[in-house]
């Protein structure tokens, strides 16, 4: 393709997708996220109060203009952990979605493919059973049969991830088999190969990419709440499910070591879900 | 095929799916590393008797066999006991089920008619002042995990305003009421105990709306979206050209298509709610089987955890079925669909 | 003429829509009367604004983006745009009704098709004052299927309109609109989406229907030839006015605006002459539509007044109208 249409494309793309004021909302509260993230150490006031640290006579401080979202029961300063939290987060959205997609897009373009095969109703009961019970449930027996880490945590949530891909490409994969250009394909004799990646596959893609970035909410929400429970990453990672389930033994009186962390969570979670829209808006036309 | 034939094919089909959700389960249950015969008796016990137990448990034969003694129990009604209460699964599963089966009723019934009015509204009076407000919070709403909730509706509600209760089924003292369904607004009920119904109504807001709050949001976009597509087709201005009242045109004509997708994510998050009660009850100490499973989890009662998550798996399984017939049912194109599969 | 002969007499009716990009002038001055018990065609290309024409008679346009800027409608007298919403509802149940040109779309999915008779049935009783019982709203349904020759009454209200095919679709349509008001039946397209000889069946119950009821009736088509067995005079319309209108008979035999010719000539002929070129141009951008005579661009008389100011309607001949220069001084 070349360079003169895909920057039409592009500036297609972005016309629609700037249109909804919500959608660019949700790009900067991502795009801040990312850089906060990343640049935790430079954006956050008390770097060194992100993992070890105790400072008892400071601790359980209210907000204050030296700690804008007060100082937890080691001393720590929460808005600083709460930086640093963000990566975790996107570490967890960014690896799951990256490891769960490929091969649950693969299966559901083989078993579209071959749509009334034994190979479809293999793939697809097996893909059945991963969503047979609610995701949160078979998260967290994954979870909880492993030690708790991060990293297990992250393996969870793409053990029960995977089918949704499958299943989300199975329906399109089966619909664009009968479509004439594959038809041509498969007459020219092309491989099957060729016909799964070349032809089927990229008609996909914005399906795919749309859900992708629908996901990312919820694989931090989930991903929070297995945190929260205490199957996520421990203390003294500043993760922002474990720095909520740590600070609600302080409330009501200290409210602000479990309410902060909350309320980030939401922030993160919405600004993914208004940037999931507006990418989901801008590749409907197509 | 017709509508039996097709109920018979999904029911064999969710047998299938339940047969391999078993293998999983249990497989990795078994596969856990750690002793969960030591885990059960502690690092204290004699080693003769963590032994005993393991061969109780049947944990050095390989895992097919164990597979074997469990699935041959389970028809006999039997799930094995819990490791962490000494009791049948199966008992504590029937003494939690009705807890949970009432929170996570009552919670949805309210939520799908709170959404349902918010988004037929919002839908009819598209970008109105009430639409963006609706809007704006049911974004939001979407954007918060249960436990972000619970914590903070236990601070705000709890505390600051001392609205409702933050713990169990009934406060200290209550008595419960004789147990007719194990459901305690009904059995209150039943039994003319307006007080225990009071208190037992308000101790299900919290836990109910944090276990809602996020589907709650989901369902009045969905309805909203729906409404906002129905109202400009040509049936609905042809029923206007017709000279149908404008309140029939709302309440029926535009009601009953909207709803039907509204039904369905209200079937599913039914289901869904099952899993979101792990955290809601074990935040809440609510007595059900979210409660059960969870600790159940976390202590590695490995024969728990299997039965309640078949137990989960089952009532999906059906909830799914129960859904797609009742779409079925309510807009007959679908219908067409599935006696043409 | 005097108004209380004129069943619709629309007077230089202006509508806009508000869209995204703008503002567009979809109806620019429209002139139309249809006599009590007169047929009526209304004949254009597809977006020349025939069925806003229509839609504003009943006052069913969706108001935004719609906007009716200008002018008068009135109908059996009254003016439609004055009526409180009482009166339009009234209306609607007793003096108008109309047949969609989708008849798909124009059924609710989700209701079986003999509820939604029953309810027009049932409030139409009621605008005239009567209550209607359960099973006479059920006969009187079941009367007006077999008056659109649908087989098996019975079960084809037992049915939903997905059962049935679009043929059964367009004549449940009409049933709808017989049971509702009779006064004046609008029929915008019927058959257009159908099958050439199911369209010919359509056109051929609605005339018959017609004749037995005395209904007044405003056919809207884009094929010529439909129009022509069916209806006493006819209407052009072009790009948001009427151009041209005569008796049916006098309109084919001696079309007189350059673009009812033009659209005469486009049609192919079995004695052959060749394939014809078509109307050279494109129908006219409504963001910012040419000025005065909006044909002028397309014209091969176009004079420097066509753009100066819109023609009016001048009289040639028995009941022959034309809206062109070339039959009237300025």
């Amino acid at each position: 393709m070349n360079t003169e249409l895909l920057k039409e494309r592009w500036r297609r793309n972005w016309y629609k997708f700037s249109r909804n004021p919500l959608s660019i909302l949700g790009l900067a509260v991502v795009l801040s996220i990312i850089v906060i993230a990343i640049f935790a150490a430079f954006f956050a006031p008390y770097p060194e109060h992100a993992f070890v640290f105790v400072d008892f006579k400071n601790a359980k401080s209210p907000p204050s203009w030296q700690h804008l979202c007060g100082t937890d029961m080691a001393g720590r300063d929460i808005l600083s952990r709460i930086f640093f939290g963000f990566r975790y987060s996107l570490v967890m959205a960014v690896s799951v979605l990256s490891v769960a997609t490929p091969p649950g897009v693969l299966l559901g373009l083989i078993a579209g493919y071959m749509r009334d095969t034994w190979v479809d109703t293999a793939i697809m009961r097996v893909a059945d059973v991963f969503l047979s019970v609610p995701s949160m449930v078979l998260a967290l027996a994954v979870c909880s049969m492993l030690e708790p880490t991060l990293y297990n945590a992250m393996l969870a949530v793409t053990v029960m991830w995977w089918p949704w891909y499958t299943r989300l490409v199975y329906g399109a994969a089966s619909s664009i088999k009968n479509e004439y250009f594959v038809q041509a394909a498969e007459v020219t004799g092309a491989s099957t190969f060729h016909i799964l990646f070349g032809e089927i596959f990229p008609n996909c893609l914005s399906t795919i990419f749309t859900k992708m970035t629908l996901d990312v909410g919820w694989v931090i929400l989930i991903g929070s709440t297995l945190s929260f429970v205490g199957l996520g990453a421990q203390p003294p990672t500043p993760d922002l499910g474990t720095m909520v389930s740590d600070g609600s033994k302080y409330i009501p009186a200290q409210w602000w070591i479990s309410l902060f962390p909350a309320l980030f969570i939401v922030v993160i979670i919405l600004g993914f879900n208004l940037l999931g829209d507006g990418v989901r808006d801008m590749l409907a036309g197509d | 095929m017709n509508i039996k034939k097709y109920v018979a094919y999904r029911l064999v089909s969710s047998f299938f799916v339940l047969f391999g959700l078993s293998l999983l389960i249990f497989s990795l249950s078994r596969l856990v590393p750690g002793d969960p015969a030591r885990l059960a008796l502690g690092p204290m016990a004699p080693q003769w008797a963590v032994d005993k137990l393991r061969a109780q448990l049947h944990l050095d034969e390989p895992v097919y066999i164990q597979y074997i003694y469990w699935v041959t129990n389970v028809f006999r009604g039997d799930l094995g006991q819990s490791l962490v209460t000494r009791r049948g699964v199966f008992n504590d599963i029937l003494e939690f089920f009705p807890a949970t089966f009432e929170l996570v009723i009552f919670s949805v019934i309210l939520s799908t008619s709170l959404a349902i009015i918010l988004g037929v509204t919002s839908g009819k009076y598209a970008n109105s002042l009430w639409d963006n407000i609706v809007r704006v919070i049911s974004y939001i709403g979407i954007a918060i995990p249960s436990f972000v909730w619970a914590i903070m509706s236990v601070f705000i509600f709890g505390y600051v305003l001392r609205w409702f209760p933050t713990l169990g089924r009934l406060s200290s003292g209550v008595v419960m009421p004789p147990k007719v369904t194990g459901l305690l607004l009904i059995d209150s009920l039943i039994a003319g105990k307006l007080d225990v119904f009071r208190d037992a109504f308000y101790h299900m807001i919290l836990p109910g709306t944090s276990l809602v709050i996020s589907r709650l949001a989901q369902e009045a976009r969905i309805t909203r979206a729906s409404v906002v597509e129905n109202l400009h087709k040509d049936y609905i201005m042809a029923a206007r050209s017709f000279g149908i009242p404008e309140k029939t045109i709302t309440l029926r004509y535009l009601l009953k298509p909207s709803l039907i997708p509204t039904v369905a994510v209200m079937g599913m998050d039914i289901a869904g709610s099952m899993g979101g009660s792990f955290i809601v009850e074990t935040i809440f100490n609510w007595p059900g089987l979210g409660r059960y499973g969870m600790s159940a989890m976390l202590s590695n009662d490995i024969n728990a955890i299997v039965g309640v998550v078949m137990l989960i798996g089952v009532f999906f399984a059906f909830m799914n079925i129960l859904v797609d017939l009742i779409t079925a049912y309510l807009d007959p194109r679908i219908m067409m669909k599935l006696r043409g599969s | 003429m005097m108004m209380s002969e004129m069943l619709v007499d629309i007077r230089d009716l202006y509508v806009n829509f508000n869209i995204y990009e703008g503002v567009t002038r979809v109806l620019n001055g429209v002139n139309f009367r249809v006599a009590k018990g007169e047929k009526v065609g209304l004949i254009g290309e597809a977006g020349c604004g025939k069925t806003t024409t229509v839609k504003s008679i009943m006052k069913i346009l969706t108001i935004p983006p719609a906007e009716i800027v200008g002018g008068e409608i009135y109908l059996e007298g009254s003016d439609v745009l004055k009526m409180s919403e009482r009166d339009l509802q009234m209306m609607r149940r007793r003096t108008v009704s109309m047949i969609f040109q989708d008849p798909t779309a124009a059924l609710n999915p989700v209701f079986k098709v003999g509820n939604q008779i029953g309810d027009i049935i049932k409030y139409n009783q009621l605008s005239l004052g009567r209550k209607i019982s359960k099973e006479d709203i059920h006969e009187k349904t079941v009367q007006v299927l077999k008056e659109v020759q649908m087989p098996d009454p019975e079960r084809i209200m037992n049915s939903y309109p997905i059962q049935l095919s679009g043929g059964m679709r367009q004549r449940i349509c009409i049933a709808m609109a017989l049971v509702s008001a009779t006064n004046l039946l609008i029929a915008d397209e019927p058959g257009t989406n159908l099958d050439v000889t199911i369209q010919d069946q359509v056109l051929r119950l609605l005339g018959d229907l017609v004749e037995d009821h005395g209904t007044s009736i405003i056919l809207i088509s884009h094929a010529l030839g439909a129009v022509k067995g069916l209806v006493d005079r006819v209407y052009v319309m072009y790009a948001g006015s009427m151009v041209e209108a005569a008796n049916t008979e006098d309109l084919f035999n001696d079309p007189l605006h350059p673009y009812t010719r033009a659209l005469f000539d486009a049609v192919p002929k079995l004695t052959g002459g060749g394939i014809p070129m078509g109307i050279s141009g494109r129908i006219p951008n409504y963001l910012s539509p040419p000025t005065g005579c909006r044909f002028n661009p397309r014209c091969p008389h176009a004079k420097p007044e066509c753009r100066e100011k819109s023609p009016p309607f001048y009289q040639v001949g028995d009941g022959h109208e034309v809206a062109c220069y070339i039959y009237g001084g300025s």
